[in-house]
């Protein structure tokens, strides 16, 4: 199917929801706290051209990225050492595990204690829900590795820490990069959750306010603008792996 | 081609030791995988080593290659005890699709030699280029394993160990998982390489006419635990051919002696 064939037939659900919502709202068969979709889009179109959108949406990605890259750099790190060293892993395993069953959103009361209001609260929130996705995907990459190819790095008698660069982060890249992906879809929740919850910043503060301020129309539109965000993250980061990882697939 | 008939090895004129393997034994847990091997390897030679499964061949291979420590007994290379890898010894495996690194190129992988080695990068890339024409895989320089015939990615293996400029090159059944005419073209390539380098070659493999087509000497071993059956010496001319080599009356009285030594007929 041609692009603009495939973009039509995409557009397709959507709009025919947007109709049917339309319709019902001003046949008054909805209530008014739904808003309905000429209004919200009104509303989007304000917080475009006023710039508060791309303002929120900006403190959310700066905040989520920023706890990610914290993430991801801490769980890659503990990822390569408990995928290689067999007895950390059975000493430190089950004690992960059970840090991670607990929901992460479940520890903001304690990360407002720790670091009070503000972009500490919500990066420490996000880089600690992103660790456990990409640590895992880690470990599994570094313990999946051929020992064949590390017969070779020892043939060729590269040194512990070479034979980690040159081979095992490569082994393992193609399945860090998918922890990497699902942990930024876990940010951006993260992040908005806490904004919601506690954090008086963000799209996610946007939302709350706007809904307990009576503004329905602006929720929505809101809401809109993240799906979009959080579609085009997606949809970034699978590209890159794919111009990445075309060697992984055969 | 193939120059080293001029001052074959069997002749004595290069005698140095280059592999000295000492009454090696090699035993996992309980299991006795090896007894008592001895046996040298000349400077220059190309030996091969055949015997049944169960026979320790991979074992011994790598013990040579420093990846095993005998249990008992030792390998040294020269004047070394081998108890980890060393330099001038390089290593083809017979899984080219699980030994080569699936994310570089062929240029890539034949490139990881020479970063062991410290070679600067700009010497690098003429480096390359003059291996792959040597293999015949200059077309390939920017494919990826996976895009390669099993042929075709068994030689970047071999131009990587090629790489390495090693004194000794081990070979672990490297054309067992190949078709036919493949494996007699990379026959004659090894023959070709061997001959136009000072290396010394030891050649695993499971095929009794490889063994004698390619061999200056074949050490066959038995198996259950792994030990030498025989050392046999073959006088055939080279360069050798697919097909006057392999109808040689010395040929096939080898094929016979092997034949029987091995249980088959």
């Amino acid at each position: 199917m041609r692009a603009p064939a495939a973009f039509l037939r995409a557009a397709l659900l959507p709009l025919a929801i947007f109709v049917v919502w339309e319709a019902f709202a001003r046949a008054h068969a909805l209530p008014d706290s739904l808003s309905r979709p000429t209004t919200i889009f009104a509303a989007l179109g304000a917080e475009l051209l006023d710039g508060s959108l791309f303002a929120m949406t900006g403190q959310t990605l700066v905040s989520a990225a920023a706890g990610w890259a914290i993430g991801a750099v801490l769980a890659i790190a503990c990822g390569i050492a408990v995928g290689t060293i067999p007895a950390l892993r059975a000493t430190v395993g089950p004690a992960l595990e059970l840090m991670r069953s607990v929901p992460p959103v479940a520890l903001i009361p304690i990360a407002l204690l720790v670091c009070g209001l503000g972009p500490k609260l919500e990066i420490s929130m996000v880089a600690f829900a992103v660790f456990w996705p990409i640590i895992i995907f880690t470990a599994a990459g570094v313990r999946a590795i051929d020992p064949r190819v590390l017969d070779v790095a020892r043939v060729l008698r590269f040194s512990p820490g070479a034979r980690i660069v040159r081979f095992v982060l490569p082994a393992a890249s193609a399945l860090i990069a998918v922890g990497l992906r699902i942990g930024a879809g876990i940010a951006l929740v993260v992040a908005v959750t806490t904004e919601i919850i506690a954090n008086p910043s963000g799209i996610g503060y946007g939302i709350a306010f706007s809904a307990t301020t009576l503004r329905p129309d602006q929720t929505f539109a809101d809401l809109l603008a993240l799906a979009v965000v959080g579609f085009a993250i997606n949809a970034l980061l699978v590209a890159g792996e794919r111009r990445l990882f075309g060697w992984a697939r055969a | 081609m193939q120059q080293k008939t001029l001052f074959d090895t069997a002749h004595g004129v290069l005698s140095h030791t280059v592999l000295d393997v000492r009454s090696v034994g090699v035993t996992f847990g309980s299991r006795e995988v090896m007894r008592d091997v001895s046996f040298s390897v000349t400077q220059g030679d190309f030996i091969t080593i055949v015997g049944p499964s169960g026979s320790g061949k991979t074992t011994l291979l790598r013990a040579l290659a420093g990846l095993t420590t005998p249990t008992t007994g030792s390998v040294r290379f020269k004047d070394r005890e081998i108890r980890e890898p060393q330099r001038e010894v390089a290593v083809v495996f017979q899984d080219y699709n699980r030994a080569l690194l699936p994310w570089r190129t062929v240029s890539g992988n034949i490139a990881l030699a020479l970063e062991a080695r410290r070679i600067p990068r700009a010497e690098a890339p003429a480096r390359i280029a003059e291996i792959l024409r040597r293999v015949g895989l200059t077309n390939h320089a920017d494919d990826f394993p996976k895009a390669l015939s099993g042929g075709l990615q068994q030689r970047v293996q071999i131009a990587r160990a090629l790489a390495q400029e090693p004194e000794v090159l081990l070979m672990d059944e490297p054309f067992g998982a190949l078709d036919a005419m493949t494996r007699q073209r990379l026959q004659d390539e090894i023959l070709e390489i061997w001959g136009s380098t000072p290396t010394t070659v030891v050649f695993i493999t499971h095929d009794l006419e490889e063994a004698i087509y390619l061999g200056n000497r074949i050490i066959v071993l038995e198996a259950d635990p792994g030990r030498i059956g025989a050392d046999i010496r073959v006088e055939l001319p080279r360069p050798r051919n697919q097909l006057t080599t392999r109808e040689d009356e010395r040929f096939l009285a080898i094929r016979h002696r092997l034949f029987g030594l091995l249980g088959h007929g």
